[in-house]
């Protein structure tokens, strides 16, 4: 039994091998993300488009724009000089933030009675990006306006009443465990390179033995002495093989490349990464199993991996879904996957923290194969 | 080049996809299946911090302080502990978003408009919840503070500033992705397209069409055709799963909608028609659009994450992905009602690029053997 699986496995290479652009793929994709990813996307808040209109044109509305433009976060980019020409700046997504100041600003500054407005106003459309944006703004415009009134020499602020507005009366010291300079890099690269691992394991399982049926050659491989058992065996260990070949690549570069810590057991990590790859690998023979022709197989995976993704706590923390997506998360073994690297990378994690999380995936992995065997044994003919 | 051919190799696709009712489904409804999965997904505003306590002052302010924090609904203490190790594990179990710890002599600095100090501990392993906690905290503490001090004589402040929201006045995030993940589902149809170019490739029915008369742009229009017309139901039918399922608000034109989401279709299906020619098997296909599009589209795009104009590289590749300007164009007509001349310079470059990708497809297209 042993032998022919090992022939299968052969055959698995060999093929492999012939198709020398999916192999150069396989190999070079998922590093190119990673970094590209990393990279590109490492920078989050930097740099929002600012638009100032500026109808003062004082000494202050001056000195608002360039700490504006100071602070990293944003950046001085649109100077319009009327309304309209900032609502077109917002309505062609050019601009995040826009900031209005009026005229006489700076005079009803002065003015004991009068309290002068600025409009800070943020693209809604990204919230993301407009919320940052607009607490930014507001924290550089009041420290610059405070700055400047206790600096100024005008009546106005003789008043001691002022005084105790000036002064915060609490201060909040905030340190950040497991991650000390909130670090972007920290937090999505051990989720992307999850989601890499993911990709790459499901992709090459799930078009194995649908490719074979399509193409005619699974009928040739029937005829053989080759067990049901052993053919599924052998098509599946080269797809947990290039998983783990991928998963060590990419964790090479995780620590070389972008310096992530790795403050838990290389042991465990190791073990549950295979224990992941290998409940993946049955999902998608699983998968290969129902479908008919390639292009079934891959139309129904791609919606479903996205689905398992978006389930998986990837972009976005589980416990902000909806109650009903939270429970259905759970059966999805890359969220239970990011949250086993997460801790042992960055919290250094043992399995008494983790076993929930360990439990969960041995009953998916264990659930797939069942189901994948039963499913299989029915649908080979 | 006959108009007849390329209509000839149309109606074969649109054939070969109603023929089989899965991939039909396939192709024109899971985009807005999976808009609807991916749209609840990615509302993380998130409504509740949890957090965990240490009173080392144990005096009435501090209780005081400790409930006015959590009155306003943002924020909710889920543990008292004693010590620091406690509060360690709970931070490592992911028990909570943040920890308190509020030393002794809180409540008597307090009281004597001295400078108080409170310490936050946060969780750092997931970024958005890190910060959404300490904002959350620190709004919530100013509230508080500012309503225990000794009431002020009436002067009015300095100079106040008036914060809001265009086009989406309470910043849901439901109402900003549904338009931004419109364009990443779309890329389904794409994908689609690419798999039946590999197909015929691989089944050897390529061949077949080869001994015709037909020529390769021919072929090429023809099946791009076919798609775009079952992109078009899919665009429809997202479009409906938007406006009807989640309401998100819909203040443009529909024809303009359904014109740029066309550019759209065009560009990122030129795309992977360039890619197709390269490439002779259909899990090569799916493995590159998957990793050279889908996933990228998430990041690089400023779906969330916007795109630093001052780094070089995230410019050129996000311009270079046609969903970073289908993002424009679509929060562009749902939510700011704009019209073609405010989108024309997006639409352009999506009409360009779908041109330019077609053209040099079909250039390369060989019509020959092996």
């Amino acid at each position: 039994m042993l032998a022919r699986i090992w022939q299968i496995m052969i055959k698995e290479f060999i093929q492999f091998r012939r198709d020398r652009l999916l192999t150069l793929f396989l190999l070079t994709f998922p590093a190119l993300q990673l970094i590209l990813v990393a990279r590109v996307a490492g920078s989050d808040i930097v740099n929002l488009p600012l638009a100032l209109l500026d109808q003062d044109k004082s000494q202050v509305s001056r000195g608002i724009g360039q700490a504006l433009d100071n602070a990293p976060e944003l950046a001085l980019y649109y100077v319009p000089t009327s309304l309209a020409e900032l609502e077109q700046l917002f309505d062609q997504g050019r601009a995040t933030i826009g900031i209005v100041i009026p005229p006489g600003f700076a005079a009803g500054l002065a003015e004991a009675n009068s309290s002068p407005q600025i409009q800070i106003i943020a693209d809604g459309s990204n919230t993301y990006a407009g919320r940052a944006g607009l607490s930014t703004a507001e924290g550089v415009i009041n420290t610059y306006l405070y700055r400047f009134l206790s600096h100024s020499s005008s009546a106005r602020l003789a008043a001691s009443q002022y005084a105790s507005t000036l002064v915060p009366l609490l201060e909040l010291k905030t340190t950040t465990r497991f991650n000390q300079t909130l670090n972007r890099h920290y937090y999505t690269i051990p989720a992307q390179f999850a989601f890499i691992v993911y990709q790459v394991t499901v992709v090459v399982a799930a078009l194995g033995l649908v490719r074979e049926r399509e193409l005619g050659t699974l009928e040739q491989l029937i005829v053989t002495p080759v067990r049901r058992i052993e053919l599924l065996s052998g098509k599946a260990i080269p797809a947990v093989i290039i998983g783990l070949v991928e998963f060590m690549g990419m964790f090479l570069i995780m620590l070389g490349l972008f310096h992530l810590p790795m403050r838990g057991s290389w042991g465990l990590l190791l073990l549950l990464s295979t224990l992941f790859i290998i409940a993946e690998v049955n999902w998608g023979m699983m998968v290969s199993a129902l479908a008919r022709t390639q292009q079934q197989a891959i139309l129904i995976i791609f919606p479903l991996a996205m689905t398992e993704l978006s389930l998986s706590g990837y972009l976005v923390p589980v416990e902000n879904m909806p109650l009903g997506l939270r429970l259905m998360a759970n059966f999805s073994p890359i969220q239970h996957y990011i949250i086993i690297l997460r801790s042992i990378m960055l919290k250094g994690a043992n399995l008494a923290a983790l076993w929930p999380h360990v439990l969960a995936l041995i009953l998916l992995a264990a659930g797939v194969v069942y189901l994948s065997q039963r499913n299989l044994a029915r649908r080979f003919e | 080049m006959l108009v007849s051919r390329v209509l000839a190799v149309a109606i074969k696709e649109v054939r070969h996809i109603m023929r089989n009712l899965l991939t039909l489904f396939l192709v024109t409804v899971s985009p807005a299946f999976l808009l609807f999965t991916l749209a609840y997904v990615f509302s993380f505003d998130i409504d509740q911090a949890r957090l965990a306590v240490i009173d080392l002052d144990k005096s009435q302010i501090a209780r005081a302080y400790l409930t006015g924090l959590t009155s306003g609904g943002s924020l909710s203490i889920t543990a008292f502990v004693d010590d620091y190790s406690a509060l360690d594990k709970l931070l490592v179990a992911g028990g909570v978003d943040a920890a308190l710890v509020i030393p002794p002599g809180f409540g008597e600095a307090l009281q004597n408009q001295a400078l108080a100090q409170v310490q936050v501990i946060v969780d750092g392993s997931n970024l958005n919840v890190a910060r959404q906690t300490m904002s959350k905290i620190s709004a919530a503490s100013r509230t508080v503070v500012a309503g225990m001090q000794p009431g002020l004589p009436e002067v009015p402040l300095p100079f106040e500033l008036r914060s809001l929201a265009w086009y989406n006045a309470t910043l849901k995030s439901l109402f900003s992705m549904v338009p931004g993940l419109l364009g990443v589902v779309l890329s389904l149809p794409a994908l689609a397209l690419s798999l039946s170019l590999t197909r015929e490739k691989e089944l050897g029915t390529l061949e077949g069409l080869m001994a015709t008369p037909i020529q390769g742009a021919e072929y090429l229009l023809g099946k791009m055709s076919a798609y775009l017309l079952m992109g078009s139901g899919s665009v429809l039918l997202s479009w409906l799963v938007a406006v009807a399922w989640f309401r998100v608000p819909f203040r443009g034109e529909m024809g303009i909608l359904m014109l740029l989401t066309l550019t759209y279709l065009l560009a990122s299906m030129g795309f992977s028609l360039f890619i197709s020619t390269w490439i002779s098997s259909q899990q090569t296909a799916m493995f590159t659009v998957m990793m050279v599009f889908f996933v990228p589209s998430f990041f690089l795009t400023g779906l969330m994450h916007p795109i630093n104009r001052e780094a070089l590289g995230a410019v050129l590749v996000s311009s270079a992905l046609p969903a970073t300007h289908y993002i424009i164009i679509a929060r562009g007509v749902f939510l700011k009602g704009a019209n073609l001349a405010t989108l024309a310079w997006p639409g352009l470059v999506l009409l360009g690029m779908g041109l330019i990708a077609l053209f040099v497809s079909i250039g390369s297209f060989k019509k020959r053997l092996g």
